[in-house]
C-alpha cells in the first residue's frame, strides 16, 4: 500500500513539476454537493434532527522569516454543519449556537434554509461572549486558555428549518512550547444524530505526516491529488477520510464506544526539526503504523527513576525498616518483603501527609521535577502554608513507581513498569499515542505477578483495579537497559471481587419493622465503594503507625540529591475531628442503605475488619438496623417482601430484553451472596417459598437462590455471579437469564400464614 | 419568572456580607468552638458576627443612570474556623446598578492577606443574557478559633435598587446585625417580612441628623437548600427598604412612596418599547382569519404566541425592566416574559381587544402592590379586558388554556396599567380540582400477573406538565417516555397499546388510554390470592426527617381521583378486603376504601392537597397523615377458591 502511495505521489510530483513555489491551498473552498441537500433518507424523517452535512478541514503549514522557517505551524480550521431541526427538541437545543473562532481572521457564518427554500443569514453581530462553560460539542478541538465564547440566540428557528454554519479559525502553534505533535483526534463516526455525510480533510505542508488509524469498520484516509499542490520547493498534501449514512449513537449499558463503533484516531506531527538546512524536509504522508514499542520505552522508562526528597524520604524509612524485620525474621520471602515494602510505603507517605510536609496539591498535581522543584522554591520563600488533609489521598504515580522500584532494588528485588492500554480505548494493537497509554508497577516473587498501582489511604496490596481488567500492555524493566517485553494485565476472577451480606432478621410484635443486624464482607474491586466511608474515622492510622513504627534513625544523608525529610514518627495518630467523623460515618452508611431500603432507624456500626492489609484485604463491619415497608395485611396474614433484601436488582428495559447491539463490556467479574436468617414470627407459618428458589447459571453469569424453613428460621441464600469482564454480543442471552432471575427474586414476596 | 429581581439580587442579598465602621480586633475564639459545635453542627467556619451598615447620600449631579440618592452598604464579618486550615469560600453578586468595591480579608495578626478572586457573568440556565456578575472569593484560614475579619461594600447607583435584607447566611452567625443611618432628609420605611418568631431585637436611635435602626438577630443558622424548597423570601425573616421620598433644597421629591409611584416608573420605562404595530398585521390577520367568536380570535394569538415564541431572557441593564418591541419578538420568535406580554398586547390591540401590560408577583413573591417596591414583582403578563371581565394572558406559560392560570400566579395581586393612572386586581385561585388526574381502571388476575386497561386524565399543572414534557422529548423517544411516564418508575408495570393523546385542545383534559400488565403485585398459596390494587401508593414515601431545615413545596395542588376495578377469577371469591379509611384536614384528605361487589372489587381513592406550601410546623402531622395512608396502603384484597 505505501509503495502505491509513493508512485501516485511521483506522478503527481512529476506532472506538477513547474510549480516550483507552491501557493498553499486554503480551507472551505469546495461545497461538496451533498451540504445542498435538504431533503433526508425516510428511516430518518421521525427523528429528532438529522446532520445533512459535517466537515472538519486543517491546513498545517510552516510559517518562514525570510528563508527560513520558525518554530511556529499555522493551523488553518474550518467547520462546516448542516442540520434539519426537525422537532421542537432539537428546535430549543439548537435555538442557542455557541461557537469560538480563534486568529484574527477567525469568522463564523450561520444561516438558516426555511422550508420553502428561502435563505436567512443570520447577522452575527448580535453575538455576545459568553464567559461561562458551553456544552462540549460546540468546544473546539485546540482549545487554548483565554478563548473567548461566543452565543447567539438563533432567530426564528423553526421545526422543518435546516441550520447551516461554518466557522474558521487561524490557530498559530508554537513548536518550542507545544512540542510536534499536534493535538489528537480521538473519536467514534457516530453521533448524536443520524449523520448522512461526513468527511474530515488535512493539508499537510512538508515534513508532516497524519498518523491514522480507523476501527471497527470506520472509512480509510485517503490522499486527495486534486486538492494537493505540488511544487518543486514546497508541497501540500491533501489527505481525507469520508463517511456516509451513519446511525446515531446507540446507548447500551456495559459499552465502550470506542470498542463498538466505527471509530478513528489521527494526529499530525512534525517530522523534521525546525532547521531546514540540516534535514531534508520530505512530502507529507499518512503513518498507518502501531505504536513503536521503543518510542514507549524511551517515553515511560523514566517514571520509575525519579529522584525526590519525598521518593528519597520514603524509601529511607521502608529500608530501614523492612531491613529491621528482616533481621527479627519476619519477612520470610520476597512476596512477604514485596507486601510489607508497600504498606510500609503507604503508612510514610500518610505519616507525612497527615503529620508532616507532604502538601496534597503538591503530591496529587506534580507532574514534572521542573514543577516540583517550583513549588518547593516557592515553599522554601513563603511560610510552611498548611492546609486541610483531605480523608483520601492518592501519591503520585511517579514518586510511587520510583519509590517501590528504589525501596525493592535495595532488597534485592528487581520491579518492571507495566504500560498498558486503558481498556476503554482498545487493545495494545489499537494505540496509535503515546498518551493513550497508561502504567502501573509490576513485581514478580516466584509465586506470582503483583500489579501494582500507587496507593490511596484504603487500597490494599496488589489490590485488584477495574481499569486494568484484561488489557495489554509492554512490561519495562530496569536491572538492564532496553529491557522490555509484551505482557497481559491481571484479570480478577468472580472469587477475588465478593460482596456478601448477612442478614439476621426479627419482626416486632405488631409485625410493622424488622429489626436487622447485618454483617457485609467485601473483598477486591467490590470494597471500593464502602471502604472509604468505612475508614471516615482514621483510625486505620494508629494501626498503620503503630504497626510500621521505626524509631527515629540514620536516615538523613548529606548529599543534597539523597535530602531526606526528617518525619516526627510515633505510634499513634490523633484525629482532632474524630467524633465528627464518626457521626458522619454513621450518617453516610444511614444514606447507602436509604438508597434501597426504607429505614426506620440505624441504630450501631461496628468496623471489625478495615480491609487495608494482607493480601486478600477484606472490609468487614456490622450494623444494626431496622426497616419499614417490608410487610403488609393480607386479612389474618402477612406479606413480607422478602426479595428486596438482596436490594436493587438490575431491570432490563424492553428493548435490552429483545436485543443487544454491542459486545459487552463489564469492569470485572464478581459476586454477589446474601444470606438472610429470619426468625419465624409465633403462630405463622411461611408459605409460598417456591419463587424464592432459582437456580440459572451458564457461561457468563448465575442467579442462584435457596429458601427454606428450618425449624422457626426461615433462611434465604442468594448469589448473583458476574463471571467475566467481557463477553461476545452474541451471548447477551447468558445475561438476559441472570439477570431477569435476579429481578424476579428482588419483587418475591413470602405469605406468613395464621396457624 | 422573568425579570432581575429574582435570583442573583435575592442570592445576594442572602449571601452578601457588609461592613463595619469600627475595626475589628483579631481574637483568638478556639474557647467557644465546642458550644459552637454543638450549636451549629456540621458546620466548618462561623461567622462570630456579621454586620450590613446602610447609608445614604444625595447625588447633587447625577450622571446618566444615577439617581439623586445613592445608598453605600458596608459589610464585616468575624470569620471563625471549627476546624484547622480550610479555606474560606464566598460568592459576591453584583450588576450595573450595584458595584462591589474594597473587597479585603484581614488575618489573626491583623495583616490584609491575598484574596482570589474570579469574576464573572452569573450563569443562569433561565436567562440568556444579564448584566448579573460573580465573583468567587476565597482564602485561606488557619487554626480553628482564629478569627479573620472580611469586609466589603455594596455600592448602589441609584436607591431604587437598594431593596431585600436577608438576615441569615451560608455559614451560621452568632450575631447578625442589620443597621441603617437614615439621614433625616430621607423616608424611608422598613418593610419586616417573616419575622414572626425570629426573635429578632430592633432598636432606633437618633444621633444627630440620623435614625440608626438596627435589626440585631442572635445565633442563626446557615441557609442551605434542599430539594423542593419554597423560594427564601416566602419563610425567611427580611427586610425590604421602601425609600419613599427626599428633600433637597427644601424640596420633597417622590421616590417609592406608593404602588402609584411606581407604576409611575415602570410607565416610563415601557413608554418608549418602540413598538411598530403595522409590521405584526399580518401574522395578526393569519390568525384571526376565520375566527368568528372573540374568544376563537383571542385564543388564537395566545395559544400561537405561547407555542411559537421562544422563552429567552435578557436581563442586562433597564432590559430588566423594558419589554423587547413587540416586532422584535415576532420576527426572532423569541422572548422574555416582558417581550412576550408586550407582543400579545400588540397583537390583541390590532385585533381590536382592549389589551395591557400587567405586572406580577409569582408565588415565589409573598408581596403585594401595598409594597412599592423593585422586589414586589418579577414577572410580566397581558390582560384583556373583555365586556367588563379580565383574561389574565401568560406567554411564558405553555399549553395553558385561555381563562386557566397557573399555579404560579393563581391568587396574586396584579398592577394593570391605564393610562396614568393603574388597576391593581388579582388572579383567580382555584381549588386542587383544577389539577385533577384521575384513572379509571380495570384488572384482571392472569396466572401471576394483573392485566388491565387503563384511562388517565389529566388537568390542569398535571396536563400542562405531562404536555410540556412530552413535547420537549426527541421525536424518537417520545413513545417510550410516554410509557415510561405512565408507569410513574415502576419496573414491574408493562404498558402497552397506548393511544396517543390529543393535545391540542387546551380547553379539555389530556385523556391517555391503554392496556398494561403488573407483574409481581399477585401471590399465589394454595387456594388463596392475594392481590396489590394500588402500586401507586401515592405519597407514601414523603415523610420529612426532622433535619430538614426548610418548608415543602409541593409542585403543585394534587387532587388525585383513583378507581379500580379487579375482576374476581372465575372458581374464587372474595375473602377478604381491606378496611377503609378517611382522613381530611383543611390543607389535605385521604379517601380510600375496597367494595366487595361479588365478581368484582371496587377500589376507589381521593387525595386532595389544597395548599401547595408545608411548613415545618405542619411536618408533624403530615407525616402522621402518611403513617396512617401507609397504613391503609399496605393491606391487600385476598381471594379465595370457591369450594
Amino acid at each position: 500500500m505505501r509503495q502505491i502511495v509513493f508512485c501516485c505521489l511521483l506522478f503527481l510530483i512529476n506532472t506538477a513539476g513547474n510549480l516550483l513555489k507552491a501557493q498553499p491551498p486554503s480551507v472551505g473552498e469546495t461545497i461538496e454537493p451533498e451540504f445542498s441537500v435538504v431533503a433526508v433518507p425516510d428511516k430518518w424523517s421521525k427523528e429528532s434532527a438529522v446532520v445533512i452535512g459535517q466537515k472538519t478541514e486543517y491546513i498545517f503549514t510552516r510559517l518562514a522569516s525570510g528563508k527560513k522557517y520558525t518554530t511556529v505551524v499555522r493551523i488553518l480550521e474550518y467547520i462546516h454543519k448542516r442540520i434539519k431541526i426537525q422537532d421542537k427538541n432539537a428546535q430549543e437545543k439548537f435555538s442557542t449556537f455557541y461557537y469560538v473562532t480563534m486568529g484574527k481572521d477567525g469568522k463564523a457564518e450561520y444561516r438558516i434554509i426555511k422550508a420553502n427554500g428561502k435563505r436567512v443569514d443570520i447577522d452575527m453581530k448580535n453575538a455576545i461572549e459568553e464567559e461561562n462553560d458551553i456544552p462540549a460539542i460546540y468546544k473546539p478541538i485546540y482549545y487554548r486558555l483565554g478563548i473567548k465564547y461566543f452565543k447567539i440566540a438563533i432567530p426564528d428557528l423553526e421545526v422543518g428549518d435546516i441550520i447551516d454554519y461554518n466557522l474558521r479559525s487561524t490557530i498559530n502553534w508554537d513548536m518550542r512550547e507545544n512540542g510536534i505533535g499536534f493535538t489528537p483526534f480521538i473519536f467514534s463516526l457516530s453521533n448524536t444524530y443520524s449523520t448522512m455525510y461526513q468527511q474530515y480533510r488535512f493539508v499537510m505542508a512538508n515534513g508532516m505526516k497524519v498518523k491514522f488509524r480507523g476501527f471497527n469498520g470506520a472509512s480509510n484516509l485517503k490522499m486527495d491529488s486534486k486538492a494537493s499542490v505540488f511544487g518543486e520547493k514546497e508541497s501540500y498534501v491533501a489527505y481525507y477520510m469520508l463517511d456516509k449514512d451513519r446511525e446515531k449513537t446507540t446507548e447500551e449499558r456495559w459499552s465502550y464506544e470506542l470498542r463498538n463503533t466505527p471509530s478513528v484516531k489521527f494526529r499530525v506531527i512534525m517530522l523534521a526539526d525546525n532547521d531546514p538546512d540540516s534535514k531534508e524536509l520530505g512530502m507529507a504522508t499518512v503513518d498507518r503504523t502501531f505504536i513503536d514499542i521503543d518510542d514507549v520505552y524511551k517515553r515511560y522508562v523514566g517514571a520509575a527513576l525519579y529522584r525526590t526528597t519525598t521518593v528519597n524520604t520514603l524509601v529511607a524509612y521502608t529500608t530501614e525498616y523492612i531491613a529491621k524485620k528482616k533481621a527479627e525474621g519476619l519477612l520470610k520471602n520476597d512476596d512477604d518483603v514485596i507486601r510489607e515494602c508497600y504498606y510500609c510505603l503507604r503508612k510514610v507517605f500518610l505519616e507525612m501527609y497527615y503529620k508532616g510536609p507532604v502538601h496534597s496539591e503538591l503530591e496529587k498535581y506534580m507532574t514534572g521535577k521542573k514543577l516540583y522543584k517550583k513549588i518547593l522554591k516557592q515553599q522554601e520563600k513563603e511560610e510552611q502554608k498548611k492546609e486541610e488533609r483531605e480523608d483520601e489521598i492518592r501519591i503520585n504515580n511517579v514518586v510511587f513507581a520510583t519509590s517501590l522500584r528504589t525501596a525493592l532494588a535495595s532488597q534485592g528485588i528487581q520491579s518492571e513498569l507495566f504500560v498498558y492500554m486503558p481498556r476503554r480505548l482498545g487493545a495494545w494493537r489499537d494505540a496509535v499515542f503515546l498518551d493513550e497509554l497508561d502504567f502501573v508497577m509490576k513485581v514478580k516473587s516466584k509465586r506470582k505477578n503483583y500489579f501494582i498501582e500507587a496507593f490511596n489511604n484504603f487500597d490494599a496490596f496488589a489490590s485488584a483495579y477495574s481499569y486494568l481488567e484484561g488489557v495489554e500492555g509492554y512490561s519495562i524493566g530496569y536491572d538492564e537497559p532496553n529491557k522490555y517485553y509484551k505482557t497481559p494485565g491481571p484479570v480478577s476472577t468472580y472469587q477475588d471481587n465478593i460482596s456478601r451480606k448477612d442478614y439476621s432478621m426479627r419482626f416486632t410484635d405488631a409485625m410493622d419493622i424488622i429489626n436487622i443486624e447485618r454483617i457485609s464482607l467485601f473483598t477486591g474491586h467490590e470494597k471500593s465503594e464502602m471502604v472509604g466511608i468505612a475508614n471516615l474515622e482514621r483510625g486505620y492510622l494508629n494501626k498503620d503507625f503503630e504497626k510500621y513504627y521505626n524509631p527515629p534513625g540514620q536516615k538523613g544523608k548529606k548529599k543534597k540529591e539523597d535530602e531526606v525529610i526528617d518525619i516526627t514518627t510515633s505510634t499513634g495518630y490523633d484525629n482532632p475531628d474524630r467524633e465528627e467523623k464518626l457521626k458522619e460515618r454513621k450518617e453516610l452508611m444511614e444514606k447507602d442503605i436509604k438508597k434501597e431500603f426504607d429505614l426506620e432507624k440505624y441504630s450501631e456500626f461496628e468496623l471489625l475488619d478495615n480491609g487495608r492489609y494482607g493480601d486478600t484485604a477484606t472490609l468487614k463491619y456490622k450494623e444494626t438496623f431496622s426497616l419499614k415497608k417490608m410487610i403488609s395485611r393480607a386479612g389474618r396474614n402477612f406479606i413480607f417482601d422478602a426479595g428486596k433484601l438482596i436490594g436493587g436488582q438490575i431491570k432490563l428495559e424492553e428493548k435490552e430484553l429483545l436485543e443487544r447491539q454491542t459486545d459487552i463490556w463489564l469492569s470485572n467479574a464478581r459476586t454477589i451472596e446474601n444470606n438472610i436468617t429470619i426468625d419465624i414470627p409465633a403462630g405463622y407459618t411461611v408459605e409460598g417459598l417456591q419463587e424464592l428458589n432459582m437456580s440459572v447459571d451458564n457461561e457468563s453469569g448465575a442467579f442462584i437462590s435457596t429458601a427454606k424453613a428450618e425449624g422457626d428460621k426461615l433462611i434465604i441464600s442468594t448469589r448473583k455471579l458476574y463471571k467475566k469482564n467481557f463477553d461476545k454480543k452474541d451471548l447477551w442471552p447468558n445475561y438476559v437469564a441472570f439477570l431477569e432471575a435476579g429481578y424476579k427474586f428482588s419483587q418475591a414476596k413470602i405469605v406468613l400464614k395464621k396457624k | 419568572m422573568c425579570r432581575r429581581f429574582t435570583v442573583p439580587y435575592l442570592c445576594l442579598a442572602g449571601f452578601i456580607f457588609f461592613f463595619s465602621i469600627t475595626s475589628f480586633s483579631q481574637t483568638d475564639l478556639s474557647g467557644n468552638i465546642s458550644s459552637w459545635k454543638t450549636l451549629f453542627p456540621k458546620e466548618d467556619v462561623i461567622a462570630y458576627s456579621y454586620k450590613e451598615t446602610v447609608s445614604f447620600s444625595l447625588n447633587e449631579i447625577p450622571k446618566p443612570g444615577e439617581g439623586n440618592v445613592r445608598a453605600k452598604v458596608i459589610n464585616e464579618l468575624t470569620i471563625v474556623p471549627v476546624k484547622d486550615f480550610i479555606k474560606y469560600e464566598d460568592g459576591l453578586f453584583y450588576y450595573d446598578e450595584m458595584t462591589i468595591d474594597n473587597v479585603k480579608a484581614i488575618n489573626p495578626k491583623g495583616k490584609d492577606i491575598i484574596i482570589q478572586k474570579l469574576c464573572g457573568s452569573y450563569k443562569d440556565d433561565d436567562i440568556f443574557h444579564s448584566d448579573s456578575k460573580y465573583c468567587s472569593v476565597k482564602f485561606p484560614l488557619e487554626e480553628k478559633g482564629k478569627s479573620f475579619t472580611y469586609r466589603y461594600e455594596e455600592n448602589y447607583r441609584d436607591v431604587k435598587y437598594l431593596t431585600s435584607f436577608y438576615f441569615h447566611s451560608h455559614m451560621p452567625v452568632v450575631e447578625r446585625i442589620i443597621e441603617f443611618n437614615i439621614p433625616s432628609w430621607l423616608e424611608t420605611d422598613l418593610r419586616e417580612f417573616n419575622f414572626k418568631g425570629g426573635n429578632i431585637e430592633k432598636t432606633s436611635v437618633k444621633e444627630g441628623d440620623i435614625t440608626r435602626i438596627t435589626f440585631t438577630f442572635k445565633n442563626l443558622p446557615s441557609f442551605h437548600r434542599e430539594p423542593s424548597s419554597p423560594n427564601h423570601a416566602l419563610s425567611f425573616p427580611h427586610i425590604i427598604c421602601v425609600n419613599k421620598a427626599y428633600t433637597q433644597n427644601g424640596q420633597r421629591k417622590i421616590l417609592f412612596e406608593s404602588v402609584k409611584d411606581l407604576y409611575g416608573w415602570y410607565s416610563t420605562v415601557c413608554a418608549d418599547i418602540g413598538n411598530i404595530p403595522g409590521e405584526l398585521k399580518d401574522r395578526v390577520a393569519g390568525l384571526t382569519a376565520g375566527k368568528k367568536t372573540d374568544m376563537e380570535k383571542i385564543e388564537s394569538i395566545f395559544y400561537w404566541v405561547q407555542d411559537n415564541i421562544r422563552y429567552i431572557a435578557f436581563e442586562n441593564g433597564i432590559m430588566g425592566f423594558k419589554p423587547d418591541a413587540a416586532q422584535n419578538v415576532l420576527k426572532n420568535k423569541y422572548g422574555d416574559c416582558k417581550g412576550k406580554a408586550n407582543l400579545l398586547k400588540e397583537m390583541l390591540k390590532l385585533s381590536g381587544y382592549d389589551a395591557r401590560l400587567t405586572w406580577i408577583g409569582t408565588s415565589d413573591l409573598p408581596y403585594d402592590y401595598t409594597l412599592p417596591s423593585l422586589a414586589v414583582d418579577n414577572h410580566m403578563i397581558c390582560t384583556v379586558i373583555l365586556n367588563g371581565k379580565k383574561y389574565f394572558l401568560d406567554g411564558t406559560e405553555p399549553f395553558i388554556a385561555l381563562n386557566d392560570y397557573a399555579q404560579r400566579i393563581q391568587g396574586k395581586q396584579v398592577l394593570i396599567e391605564d393610562g396614568k393612572n393603574y388597576i391593581l386586581d388579582r388572579i383567580p385561585d382555584f381549588p386542587a380540582e383544577r389539577n385533577k388526574i384521575k384513572r379509571v381502571s380495570r384488572i384482571s388476575v392472569d396466572n401471576d400477573v394483573l392485566k388491565g386497561t387503563a384511562s388517565m386524565e389529566y388537568n390542569g399543572e398535571s396536563k400542562t406538565m405531562l404536555q410540556s414534557v412530552y413535547t420537549s422529548m426527541r421525536s424518537e423517544d417520545k413513545t417510550t417516555a410516554l410509557s415510561d411516564f405512565l408507569k410513574r418508575g415502576d419496573n414491574n408495570i408493562v404498558v402497552s397499546t397506548v393511544q396517543s393523546p390529543e393535545f391540542k385542545e387546551r380547553q379539555k383534559p389530556i385523556t391517555v388510554n391503554y392496556e398494561f400488565k403488573a407483574n409481581n403485585q399477585v401471590k399465589k398459596v394454595a387456594n388463596e390470592i392475594y392481590v396489590v390494587m394500588d402500586w401507586d401508593k401515592e405519597f407514601s414515601g414523603l415523610e420529612f426527617d426532622a433535619d430538614r431545615k426548610n418548608d415543602y413545596e409541593f409542585n403543585y395542588k394534587y387532587n388525585y381521583n383513583i378507581q379500580t376495578e379487579l375482576v374476581v377469577p372465575d372458581g374464587y371469591k372474595v375473602d377478604y378486603i381491606p378496611a377503609s379509611f378517611k382522613k381530611s384536614t383543611p390543607q389535605y384528605s385521604f379517601e380510600g376504601s375496597y367494595t366487595n361487589k361479588g365478581k368484582s372489587v371496587l377500589y376507589n381513592k381521593t387525595i386532595v392537597v389544597n395548599k401547595p406550601i408545608l411548613l415545618k410546623s405542619e411536618f408533624d402531622s403530615w407525616n402522621a397523615f402518611v403513617k396512617e395512608i401507609n397504613n391503609f396502603y399496605n393491606d391487600q384484597v385476598v381471594l379465595v377458591k370457591q369450594q
